[in-house]
Formats: C-alpha cells, structure tokens, sequence
C-alpha cells in the first residue's frame, strides 16, 4: 500500500514538473507575415498560391463590428492580398433605414450557416466543430493556417466593362491541378469597396463611415453555377462566362469581382479570385 | 449422461443469470422541451428573425443499469432544432454519453465521459446543465483509489465534449489530465474520529495539452494549473478556503496575454438554530481555463469559477443576473439568516425569518504594462502578446461591476395566509455582464411581494405582485438618445408584473401572469409580455404548457449564463424519471 502511495506521490511531481510550458519573451512569432510562402522559405513563383475567402458578416448598427473590419483589412494588408474580404451585410444589425446594405444572398447564407450575431465570419467557408462560424479573435491563426493549404485549382478572372452602357462581361478560368472526387460550383460575386455610409460605433454614430469589401450581389446566385457532375481529371479546365448590366446604384470605379470555386456539399471555399472592374 | 449434464450446466447458468438480473437495478429520466413559435412583430419576433424555424425541441433520455459493483449508463440527445437561445451547433441527434464503472471500495475505475470536480472546481469541474445546453464532460478515464478510511486519490485523463464535434486525435482541441488528493483527517486518525474539530485538506494539478498551430504566437502546449484547499469546523462554526494558481495561458478569451492566472474564495460561517451568518471573499485574476485556446464564451470551460452572490427566483430580479468574470473579479458576500421565534409580539405566532443579504463585485487593479505611447487598452486583459498587466493581490478596482443588496421577510400569518416580501437594491454593470460596450450601468430597486392563501387542505391559491425601478426610463431618456444602441435598451426602464397560480393538492396547477416594460425609453418596446400555464405532475412525471410571449432575459446556472431571445408560442415540457 505504501509503495501504490509513493508512486502516486511521484506522478503527481512528475506530471507537474512536464506538463507546464514556461514561455518566456518574446512572445510574438517575428516572422507571422508570410502567408501560404510562410517560414522564412523562398516561394516558388511556378507554384499556385492558395488565397483565402475572409467573409465578415456585419451590420450597421454593430458597434463591434468596425473593430472586426478593421482585423480583416489587417489581415489582407499583412498576406500580401492572398486574404479576399468580402464584407457580407446580413442579421438584425444590419439595418439602419434608409441605410440598407442587406442582399438576398446575403440573407441566404446567414440562414443557411445559422449565425445569430455579428460580427461573426467565415474562413473558407470552412467546417469547424459542426458550424461555420468564426470568431473575430479566432480569424488570425484560421487565415494563417489556410494559408499554409496547397492550391488544388489555379484561378484566373477577366473583366471586361463598357462605360456607357454599364455592361460588365467576366470570364472565369477554373484549372483544377489535381484529380478531384466531388461536385463544385463557381460564384461570382460583385464587391463594392470603401462605400460612404451610416455606422454606429462605439462612439456612436457616423455618416460619413467608410464601409470596406461591401458584397453586392452576385452573377449566378448565392450558390453559383456547378462546375462538373463526374470526377475532375488533373489539369482539366473550366471556363464560365457571364454578361450583366451593372447596377446603377454601384460605383463602377470601386467595383471588383470576386469568384471562387467551393465543393457544392460541403460549401468549402477551394480557390478565390479578386479582379477590379476598371 | 452427456445430455444430462449439460442440461444441468444450463439450468445452472440460468439460474445464475435470472440471479444477476434480479439483483441489478435500472434507473433512468427523461426530458422533452418544445416550443412552437409564433410571429409577433409587437415584441420584434419575425419571419426572419426565427430563421423559418417553427419549432424548437431539446430532449434528452439516461439510463443507468448497475449490478454489484459495476454500472453503466447512456445518455442519449435531440436537438431538432436546438430551442430558441441554445446554441446551433447542438443542432442533431446521437447518443452523447456513455460510461461503464467498476467500484469495489477500494479502487474505481470509470471508462468514458467522465463528470467529476477537485474541490470547488478552480482548475477542474466536467458537468452538464441542461437549462444551458451546457455540457463539457471529459470522455476519457478516471480511477479512484482510496487506499485509507479518509484518503482519495483521484486520476482523470481524456478530451472534452464540444456539441457534436468527434472525439478523433484530428480534433484541435486539447487533452486534459487531472490528479487530486483528498484527505479528511477526522476518518483518517482515530484521535480525532469525535473531534469537534472536522478537518479536510486537498490539493490538484492539472494540465492540458493542445498543439500549438498558432503562426503569430508561441502558445505553450502545457499548461498546467495548481490548486490547494482546506476545509475546517469547530462546533458551529465552519471555515473553508481554496487557492489555484495557473501558469501562462494566452487565449483568444484573454486577448493572448501571457498574465498567470490565480484565484482565491474563503468563508466563513457560524449557523445556530434560528440564526446563521456567512462571510465570503472571492479574488479571481486571469482564471479561464479552457482545453481549446482558441475558446470563446463558454466553450470548452475546464474549469468553474462559483459565484457568491444570491439566487433570485423571482421574474424581475432574474432580468439582472450576474455572470461570472473569470477574466477578473474582486467579490465579497455576507448573508445573516434570523427566525424572530414564534409566539413573540414581533415573530407572531408562527416566527418570522428575515434574510438579509449583500454582494458587491469589483474588477481586480490592474495596473497596465505599456509600451511607450501606449494607452491602456479598451480590453480588460491588457495588449496581446504581452504580460498585459501586474495586479496586487489585496487591491480593488475602481470599477464595480455589480452589487446586491436585499432583504427577505417570511411569515405565515394564520393557518391560511402565508407571505414573502423581498427589497432589492441592484447595481448592474450591463457593459461588462453582458458584453455590451458603452452601456450604461443599470441602478435599479426591485420589490415584491409573494402571498400564498390556503383555500382547503388539498387547494391553494398564490399571487405575486413585483416592480422594478430602473434609473433609465422613459421619463428621463428621450427615445433619440437611444438611437443606434437599441440593443442596450431592451429590457430598460420601469418593469411591472403580476401572477396568480391556483393549485389542486400537488397534481395540477394553472397560473396566469404578465410583466409589463412600461418605463422602456423606446416606445415600441414598452410590450406586455402575458403567459399562460397549465401543469400536471403524477408521480416523477411532470407535465407543463406554456403560452404566451417571453422576454429577453439571461438564464444563469452557478454564474455560467445563456442569453434567452424573446419569443413568442407555446412551450411545452414533459420530464419524467423511473
């Protein structure tokens, strides 16, 4: 009994002795900007870069939710625009009548992923623990570790767009580098950038706030258009082109397309693309 | 012969199997709770805002069989969609739980999601809350040894429950490992088994571990976390404190400071009859403790902070419950209990108890560790990446996050009449408690009283008439001013609320109330929210139907709360247990 009682004793020390990581200073990584060519490595220009969907669900009357805006713009700005923002105005925050920068798809996805606040977002529209949603606080290490993901399609967006009659015509090319089992779709959507507007904060509100990544809406709705009904072969191609009359109520100037292919089931962003209209 | 025989060795089994099952026993509940909800655009319920969905329905059913010293149970859930206020993520159905135990005394061996605490659960404390949708069990093993009258030893190992997330080695979130030593010295020495000195003391470690797949932070992998207690007694006096301590836990909940973590509660009491007074004070700094850094809220909680502060059963003081902060809190709570004894001119002829209770919490003083030009940050845990902060141990902070001052009388006044009267005085920090930046405290007093009129021997009638006074309303709160905080202002201003419950023996009873927001500051929230209920209990069976709306409001078990939507329909809860 005694000896059962000793070596008790000795794994309760023991346990406490290896189970406690000290960490001392520095306690930020130096080199936490390098996205998907991370690591001191030097990147391999042949090599397909991943880039994430960074999808911040927000909403005008918010008040946290410019503090999450401004994490995200940090996070594109630190990758090197390998993150793509698409600032997704959905909930009951996110109407401030007149002001109204809610959509349809937008509505769509808020349902279909079940969030109930802002701000709240998605990286990839990955799966993690039976739900989609992200914390602000979590999108940091999230986005570094997409980041790290190997490219499995290369992407490529042509834009086109005639001044006059507003008509925008956008090709997307989607070359899937390996053999792919599922079933995937592409959407394209329309981002209006630094859109002038009403937002309550912290300090209260402001007209003159300057909304970022704001999505518009899209060109093949909110699920876009599937891509394939068989196994995709290495290196084979997909290429979808759309034509539409942009919407007067956006400016053409700060207008970008964003397109991703996503696996239709599971809804996990694959490869993303961002191009400027003009 | 041969035929003989094994006809024999059949019956014989038999006989021993018929034996092993009468001598086993089966115990077991069950529980059904759904809601059918109902547009109703007065209170801000829509079509969008429930999402299409009209119904809610938890329900869970446990069985727990044991022969002899072995017992095994399952737990089986259904979240088809999970109720209005439970998180989505429990969205589904599956056997959530499981366990076989082997307990001879001596030794205790349990295989699968293990519930247990060390001491008051500072550093370890698996449970389920089923009002919360709470639920972090340690799927795993535990043993038990009690080598001594008066000594246990205990060992836990395995991974958490998160909703319905697999239990696979892929899953990112943290291993934890517990051990906990507890020795009661009044079984343990023979000289002291009719002390009236009772004494106890334990102490635990435990750690997790988790892979560290952060590229910004170096996160420590273990983190382990102390803990120490005593429990002592002398005839009616009682004295008990406990200490942990927690090395660096950088976190998304603590905005990834490396700060260590501690935490202190110690009280005392004194309990006669007729008369009893507790002391408590409770120091927690940078205590969360979760098996996934990248935990938010109450997810993947390993430990528990308790609260010291009183439970308010009543509608309206519960709209202002305090949460736990285990980021940090300063709380102090005395309560003196006094029966005027009966048959005296003040206590009446059947006595009169007087419950007098108070509960302030502060934030703990921090004192920020900036770089230059830095200002202290908005974020009570101080700059990521960083210490964030020193803080003496003794010292209160500036900013008081709640406080809770009451008095309770209750007096049967004749065989019939029976009354309960409560006054509270209520400081509420909505900012902090409820993680809305820029709200303004709530200063409230709340009254009630509660009355109870005997009609016959198996019928009874009950009333309840309550009203709280808020600092903000209507009268003083222009509704502009609320523009763009609407939020905050939900549940503010002046509450009124009535209810009357009439009851057949303790089979059926049927109440009818109503709480009224008639003081909010924004007109289209000054709403009636009326309910409806009819119950039925037999036996371990209770049945209750609810209709009518329901207000925004938190739900708190033990400090750990839940935010409960207004909604509108008809509930209905079926609970039973064999």
């Amino acid at each position: 009994m005694k000896k059962l009682s000793f070596i008790i004793a000795m794994a309760f020390l023991m346990m406490g002795v290896v189970a406690c990581d000290i960490i001392e200073e520095p306690y930020k990584k130096e080199n936490n900007g390098g996205g998907s060519s991370g690591g001191g490595e030097t990147p391999d220009p042949e090599q397909v870069v991943k880039h994430v969907l960074l999808e911040d669900y927000t909403g005008v009357r918010c008040v946290n939710c410019p503090a999450a805006g401004q994490l995200a713009l940090e996070l594109q700005e630190r990758y090197d625009h390998k993150v793509i923002v698409l600032s997704v105005h959905a909930g009951d925050l996110a109407t401030f009548p007149p002001f109204n920068l809610k959509t349809p798809e937008g509505d769509e996805w808020w349902n279909f992923f079940s969030f109930q606040q802002n701000p709240i977002g998605t990286i990839n529209r990955k799966m993690v623990n039976g739900g989609y949603a992200f914390d602000s606080p979590s999108w940091e290490e999230a986005v570094a570790n997409s980041l790290q993901e190997e490219a499995t399609i290369e992407m490529t967006a042509d834009v086109t767009y005639n001044d006059v009659n507003r008509e925008l015509k956008v090709d997307v090319v989607s070359k899937f580098l390996t053999e792919m089992p599922d079933s995937y779709s592409l959407t394209v959507c329309v981002m209006e950038d630094s859109l002038v507007g009403t937002q309550m904060t912290l300090e209260g509100s402001l007209d003159d706030y300057v909304h970022r990544h704001v999505f518009r809406t899209t060109l093949n709705g909110a699920w876009g258009e599937e891509l394939n009904t068989a196994a995709v072969a290495p290196e084979e191609v997909f290429t979808k082109s759309y034509t539409t009359t942009l919407n007067e109520a956006y400016n053409a100037d700060q207008c970008y397309i964003i397109a991703y292919v996503a696996n239709a089931a599971t809804k996990e962003v694959l490869q993303v693309v961002e191009k400027k209209i003009k | 012969m041969r035929r003989f025989l094994l006809s024999l060795a059949l019956v014989l089994c038999a006989t021993g199997l018929f034996a092993q099952i009468e001598n086993s026993q089966v115990n077991g509940s069950f529980q059904i709770d759904g809601q059918y909800y109902q547009i109703d655009e007065a209170i801000g319920i829509t079509q969008e805002s429930i999402k299409g969905n009209k119904f809610g329905i938890n329900g869970f059913g446990k069985i727990n069989y044991s022969l002899g010293n072995f017992t095994a149970g399952i737990r089986y859930e259904a979240y088809l969609p999970p109720m209005s206020g439970f998180d989505t993520r429990l969205q589904g159905v599956g056997l959530a739980n499981y366990y076989a135990s082997y307990d001879n005394g001596t030794i205790s061996v349990t295989l699968g999601d293990i519930y247990d605490q060390f001491g008051n659960g500072f550093i370890f404390r698996t449970y389920e809350e089923w009002s919360l949708g709470f639920d972090n069990s340690l799927r795993g093993m535990r043993v038990i040894y009690r080598p001594t009258a008066g000594v246990t030893l205990k060992a836990v190992y395995g991974k958490q429950r998160f909703y319905w997330s697999s239990y696979a080695a892929t899953e990112s979130r943290g291993l934890v490992r517990g051990i906990d030593g507890e020795w009661d010295l009044n079984q343990s020495i023979a000289a002291m088994n009719s002390s009236k000195l009772r004494a106890t003391v334990g102490g635990s470690f435990v750690s997790k571990y988790q892979k560290n797949t952060n590229s910004t932070y170096y996160i420590p992998e273990n983190v382990g976390a102390f803990d120490g207690r005593v429990n002592l007694g002398y005839g009616r006096f009682a004295f008990t404190t406990e200490y942990a301590y927690k090395i660096n836990d950088p976190s998304a909940f603590n905005n990834y400071t490396y700060h260590s973590g501690q935490a202190i509660l110690s009280s005392l009491s004194y309990s006669q009859k007729g008369f009893g007074v507790i002391v408590q004070a409770k120091r927690v700094d940078n205590m969360s403790f979760k098996s996934d850094y990248k935990g938010v809220k109450n997810d993947l909680d390993i430990n528990f902070i308790p609260p010291i502060n009183y439970t308010h059963t009543h509608s309206l003081p519960a709209i202002y419950t305090y949460a736990t902060q285990p980021l940090g809190e300063m709380a102090m709570q005395v309560q003196i209990n006094y029966t005027i004894p009966k048959k005296t001119i003040i206590g009446g002829k059947y006595g009169t108890k007087i419950t007098l209770d108070f509960s302030q919490v502060n934030d703990i003083k921090r004192n920020y560790i900036l770089e230059g030009g830095q200002e202290a940050p908005t974020h009570i845990s101080g700059y990521d990446g960083t210490l964030g902060y020193t803080s003496p141990f003794f010292a209160v902070g500036d900013r008081k996050f709640f406080h809770d001052f009451n008095i309770e009388i209750e007096r049967r006044l004749s065989k019939k009449w029976k009354l309960i009267a409560q006054y509270i005085n209520l400081y509420y920090d909505m900012d902090i408690i409820e993680n809305h930046p820029g709200a303004p405290v709530v200063k409230a007093n709340i009254g009630f009283v509660d009355v109870s009129y005997r009609i016959t021997s198996k019928q009874s009638i009950r009333f309840e008439l309550q009203h709280l006074w808020d600092n903000i309303n209507k009268s003083n709160t222009a509704e502009s001013e609320t523009v763009g905080h609407e939020d905050v202002y939900k549940k503010r201003g002046n509450w009124a609320a009535a209810l009357v419950e009439y009851s057949v023996g303790a089979k059926w009873f049927v109440s009818l109330g109503d709480k009224y927001n008639y003081g909010n500051p924004i007109a289209s929230n000054r709403d009636h929210y009326y309910t409806a209920s009819v119950g039925y209990i037999h036996e371990s069976t209770r049945i209750v139907l609810t209709g009518g709306r329901q207000s925004e409001g938190m739900v708190c078990v033990g400090g750990v709360c839940r935010v409960v939507p207004a909604s509108s329909g008809v509930s209905l809860s079926i609970t039973t247990s064999f």
